[in-house]
């Protein structure tokens, strides 16, 4: 066979699948209501357009010869054919007969994917379109296709980075001008001076100067000093075209991006369709009975939300027919109707949050076994069994290893099912909880953002690597005295607000070598208190570098599972990155990653008069950081955004002294240090700065702008700016 | 002969309202390098806008779809812009192939069953079935159907008889029927307006795509009331019953009436073929027999009609008005080898007629 032909199987092979899932929907959807409808003439109708699908069906995958789904289409067309005749009585036998052949059709074709883009209205099999590829206003478009825009569009994030990237660089290039105009300057007059006195030697003049050879000198830097400026427009120029660049690519990547995710959007009724029949076949297995109805099917959600729910919300539901609905004799024995009622209801919340609910009105959780079962497995002492909640008692249901079943079934038992439930919505950034009441039911309460929200990460830097763990997983950042550490059981542990945190190395979680030389003793560690649920844990690491926007990358093929990591990202630097896995690390921290306590390093402590700083930074987490490390000095702190922000504040409050970064929108920390020092009160403020400009000129325009200190971010430790600040305030 | 680069490709118009089946289709046509596919379309309506505005050589049109199926799809373009229409069908189930025929009826002029997988065992042969089919009857001249209502059994007008210019028919004991392009309908016109109590048996050689036979037989036999068979080796034909040649055998007639069916050579590469049968007819029956040539491409039979004709038979050729393609009753014709020309629906009375007892 050419490799054209196999081209075109392939792609036949795939136009099947689209269509195939159609027609076996419509044969669900039409075989479900013809056991729910009564009246004959009804059921003749949908038996005629199931007839309609088997045939359709049958006639496709001959064409791509897949016999065995013909010959179930066939058996089907008979079965159909029969009752669009004479309707009347569908057997038990048959229409068992029928789900089983649908099953087993199912099973041949795989998973299906979802095809149509627009929201549906009418059931798959009579969305007839007329005419070409576009009707009305929606399209067909196979998900793959789709997807792969969607990569390419986020791709264009890194083109953001960059753009970013290159008008800061551009900025910094203009800025590097100021150090020069002001040496020249310095010299301007001099030059002329001098070069007047090659014409006429003025008293004075010291020495023999070769007249042409100076003059042609000057006329040398005469010649530099408009080259120069030349230069210096220019780059100004393209510094400002950058900048402009650089906002219009923000805007458009960020509308693609936004717009990019509303085409993600998928109604409810995409992901339920499978639901109605796994109901009926898990009642039927188990002898019970059981209606499923379904609300807010019209709701559109993220596709990939959808597709992270689905498995847990399977799970819900073979929960409620496993655990929550009784068999029949025994629902009437309590006065309720044979027939239990599965509910899921999917309702839009405000501030874009979706809440998806999985109710029964079966026999409710049984608290006592829960709490049995949670002390068998150790999750909790006996006591705590008595002294815990109702509440609390139901909301173990969601841990791993806890069951209510006497005995594992295929279903069952396991303990496993509902923690999926709730690990899957966390991931998501959600939350699950429970109510039951026994013997009147019990509900499942999922909620999540309906999209996925812009991955936002900490970079952070542990035994002379960088990571990036997730923002939404950090409480905060802080720093530590050594001497704050206390052992409690063999394990190190903080306070926070008040109380006890368990803190670890995270070189340590992460296994790394420990670099030579690096914090032994270092007095004072940041941390990263990390969260999940009502899980805490402090993670020590070298340094915190700074929160961005973050452009997540999945691990690939052979890495589908790493410990810890969960994906990488491309820095602006064009540094690959890992993305840290915080559930993972918490789990990690909770086995002991971390060593055993180490005897804290001695620690000088300043002497202190509650000095008052203040702190100009536009950077959050630098902001944050500064703050922590002053005030762990025991300094008080006060927080600037800006220069403006920051001249305001000294105008009107009584500060010590001033750090501040250079790089600031509005007003930047040379022009807020020229003005400070042309106040006539705040002249003598001692102010140090600190910022990521490092070169000589950067210094020496510090210091004639009249700084006291000038500290450079790269190569920053904490002591050094503890130092200048003690020896300054 | 022209180069293949400049004659004009066969231009043809896919309507099917699986998706999957189109491009299977499509690919298959257009590996044909006489083919070129100028449209695929997946309902009826869409069919009758685009025959509107770009006529195609040919049209490949699907059965059961949606909103307008394909009987009333073909119907329509037959009544409009009448366009040659071959059926493309799923034969695997006689219940179904009964609008095959029916769509014959309002014009489509062939029927071809629908493609398989690469891997099946009747690929080649299908392959090879469609696209001669699709390229035959590209040339096929079809005309505008006013809307029909389904004929009557119209008495015998006398003149009829008097061009079987003095010859008494004495018994027949066997008709033979042969036909191509466009037969089942004709075939139900005229088996259809026959009495229940015809005295003669009828065998037929209609040359159809393999896989059809069964559900041609069924759809006769359900809309004439007859009992219509396939014709099986040794059987005696008996009156009012009608056989047909079964695919890929020689159906013709021993010494004593029976049904002989051989794996004899192909004539004009057509097994069974309308020549075979006339053939034997003349042979064994010779005046006892009749022989009708119906509307058909090529010229199966015309020869061995006049054979029938020289033994002394009665001999009827479709005439070219009613004919959907006039090859081989034409050739009949220029042969001089039919007694009489007759259209469709005169054809039933005659055979009346001319086997009445007397």
């Amino acid at each position: 066979m050419s490799s054209r032909d196999e081209e075109f199987l392939a792609q036949l092979r795939a136009t099947f699948n689209v269509e195939a899932a159609e027609h076996l929907q419509a044969m669900v959807t039409g075989l479900m209501e013809m056991e729910q409808l009564s009246t004959p003439t009804a059921q003749r109708e949908r038996a005629a357009v199931v007839f309609r699908a088997a045939h359709s069906l049958k006639g496709a995958a001959r064409a791509v010869g897949l016999a065995d789904v013909e010959s179930q289409c066939h058996l089907l067309e008979d079965l159909f054919a029969g009752w669009k005749r004479q309707g009347g009585l569908l057997t038990a036998v048959a229409t068992d007969a029928a789900h089983r052949a649908l099953s087993t059709v199912s099973a041949a074709l795989g998973a299906p994917a979802v095809a149509t883009v627009a929201q549906q209205s009418a059931p798959p099999a009579l969305a007839a379109e007329h005419g070409g590829p576009t009707s009305g206003d929606t399209v067909r478009i196979g998900v793959a296709k789709l997807d792969a825009m969607l990569v390419q569009a986020e791709e264009l994030f890194a083109a953001k980075l960059a753009a970013t990237q290159r008008a800061e660089d551009m900025r910094e290039l203009a800025h590097r001008f100021e150090a020069w105009k002001h040496e020249w300057a310095a010299v301007e007059s001099e030059s002329r001076t001098l070069r007047q006195a090659t014409v006429r030697p003025a008293p004075g003049d010291v020495g023999h100067v070769n007249g042409p050879a100076l003059a042609r000198l000057l006329d040398f830097a005469d010649w530099s000093a408009d080259h120069v400026k030349s230069l210096e427009r220019h780059v100004a120029g393209l510094a400002r075209t950058a900048q402009q660049d650089r906002h219009v690519i923000e805007r458009l990547v960020d509308d693609l991006l936004e717009d990019s995710k509303k085409l993600l959007l998928l109604p409810f009724a995409t992901c339920a369709a499978p639901f109605p029949k796994l109901v009926r076949d898990l009642c039927r297995d188990q002898g019970k009975e059981a209606e499923l109805v379904i609300r807010g099917e019209d709701v559109t959600i993220d596709k990939r939300i959808l597709e992270d729910l689905k498995d847990p919300l399977i799970h819900l539901l073979r929960n409620a027919v496993d655990h929550g609905v009784e068999p029949p004799d025994r629902r009437t024995a309590a006065g309720k109707p044979p027939r239990a009622t599965i509910t899921i209801a999917v309702t839009p919340m405000d501030g874009r949050k979706v809440e998806f609910t999985v109710s029964d009105d079966g026999a409710g959780i049984d608290v006592e076994k829960v709490k049995a079962s949670a002390v068998r497995h150790g999750l909790l002492s006996p006591d705590d069994a008595l002294a815990i909640s109702d509440a609390e008692a139901r909301a173990l249901t969601l841990h791993a290893d806890v069951s209510t079943s006497p005995m594992i079934t295929k279903v069952s038992g396991r303990g496993l099912g509902l923690a999926i439930v709730s690990e899957r919505a966390e991931k998501l950034g959600g939350t699950v909880s429970v109510e039951s009441e026994l013997g009147r039911g019990t509900s499942f309460r999922i909620v999540v953002p309906s999209i996925l929200a812009t991955f936002r990460g900490i970079l952070i830097e542990v035994a002379g690597r960088r990571f990036v763990v997730p923002t939404a997983h950090v409480e905060r950042v802080a720093r530590v005295k050594a001497d704050e550490v206390r052992t409690v059981e063999g394990r190190e542990t903080i306070a926070l607000d008040g109380r006890a945190v368990a803190r670890v190395r995270l070189a340590d979680v992460l296994e790394l070598p420990v670099v030579e030389g690096s914090d032994a003793t270092t007095a004072i560690v940041p941390v990263v208190v990390m969260f999940a649920g009502d899980q805490r844990v402090a993670f020590a690491v070298d340094a915190v570098l700074d929160e961005q926007e973050v452009l997540v990358k999945r691990l690939g093929r052979p890495l589908l599972r790493v410990r810890n990591v969960s994906g990488a990202t491309v820095l602006a630097s064009g540094q690959v990155v890992p993305i840290l896995n915080a559930l993972d690390l918490l789990k990690s921290a909770r086995r002991g990653g971390g060593a055993p306590a180490r005897a804290a390093a001695p620690v000088r402590s300043p002497d202190l008069a509650t000095k008052m700083i203040l702190v100009a930074e536009d950077s959050i987490t630098s902001r944050m950081m500064i703050k922590s490390i002053l005030e762990s000095a025991g300094y008080r702190v006060q927080t600037a955004v800006d220069g403006m922000d920051a001249f305001t504040q000294v105008r009107a409050g009584r500060f010590d002294l001033v750090v501040s970064d250079v790089e600031m929108p509005r007003l930047n920390g040379f022009d807020l240090t020229a003005r400070i020092r042309a106040d006539k009160k705040l002249s003598d403020l001692p102010i140090v700065l600190v910022t990521a400009l490092e070169t000589r000129e950067d210094r020496e325009r510090g210091i004639d702008v009249g700084a006291n200190a000038y500290l450079v971010k790269s190569s920053f430790d904490q002591d050094d700016l503890l130092d200048a600040v003690r020896r300054l305030v | 002969m022209e180069p293949l680069a400049n004659a004009r490709r066969i231009s043809v118009l896919v309507v099917d309202d699986s998706t999957v089946l189109r491009m299977l289709l499509v690919h298959l046509l257009e590996s044909d390098p006489e083919i070129r596919v100028v449209g695929a379309v997946n309902d009826g309506h869409a069919a009758l806008a685009f025959v509107k505005r770009d006529t195609p050589d040919v049209i490949l049109m699907d059965i059961h779809m949606p909103g307008l199926d394909g009987f009333e799809t073909t119907r329509r373009i037959m009544e409009t812009h009448p366009v040659p229409i071959v059926i493309c069908s799923a034969t695997s189930d006689t219940r179904l192939v009964a609008t095959t025929f029916r769509m014959m009826e309002v014009g489509a002029v062939a029927c071809v069953e629908k493609p398989v997988a690469r891997d099946h065992a009747d690929f080649e042969a299908l392959v090879t079935n469609l696209l001669q089919t699709v390229k035959l009857m590209s040339e096929v001249k079809v005309v505008r159907r006013w809307v029909r209502t389904r004929s009557t059994l119209a008495s015998a007008p006398a003149a009829s008889l008097e061009t079987v210019a003095g010859r008494r028919p004495s018994g027949i004991a066997l008709i033979g029927i042969g036909t191509s392009t466009g037969g089942p309908p004709v075939l139900q016109t005229i088996i259809g307006a026959l009495p229940k109590e015809f005295p003669v048996p009828i065998l037929i050689v209609q040359h159809i795509a393999p896989g059809f036979l069964p559900g041609l037989a069924e759809w006769l036999s359900q809309t004439t009331g007859f009992q219509v068979h396939i014709a099986s080796h040794g059987a005696s034909p008996m009156p009012g019953h009608v056989y047909l040649a079964p695919d890929d055998f020689q159906m013709g007639v021993g010494a004593h009436g029976e049904i002989v069916l051989t794996k004899g050579a192909a004539e004009g590469g057509l097994r069974p073929a309308v020549s075979y049968l006339f053939r034997s007819l003349a042979e064994r029956f010779g005046p006892r027999a009749m022989g009708v040539l119906l509307t058909g491409m090529g010229k199966d039979g015309a020869a061995e009609l006049k054979l029938m004709r020289d033994a002394g038979a009665v001999t009827i050729a479709q005439d070219r008005e009613s004919s959907v393609v006039h090859g081989m009753p034409g050739e009949a014709v220029r042969l001089d080898a039919a007694t009489q020309v007759l259209p469709a629906d005169k054809i039933a009375s005659a055979l009346v007629t001319l086997t009445e007892r007397r």
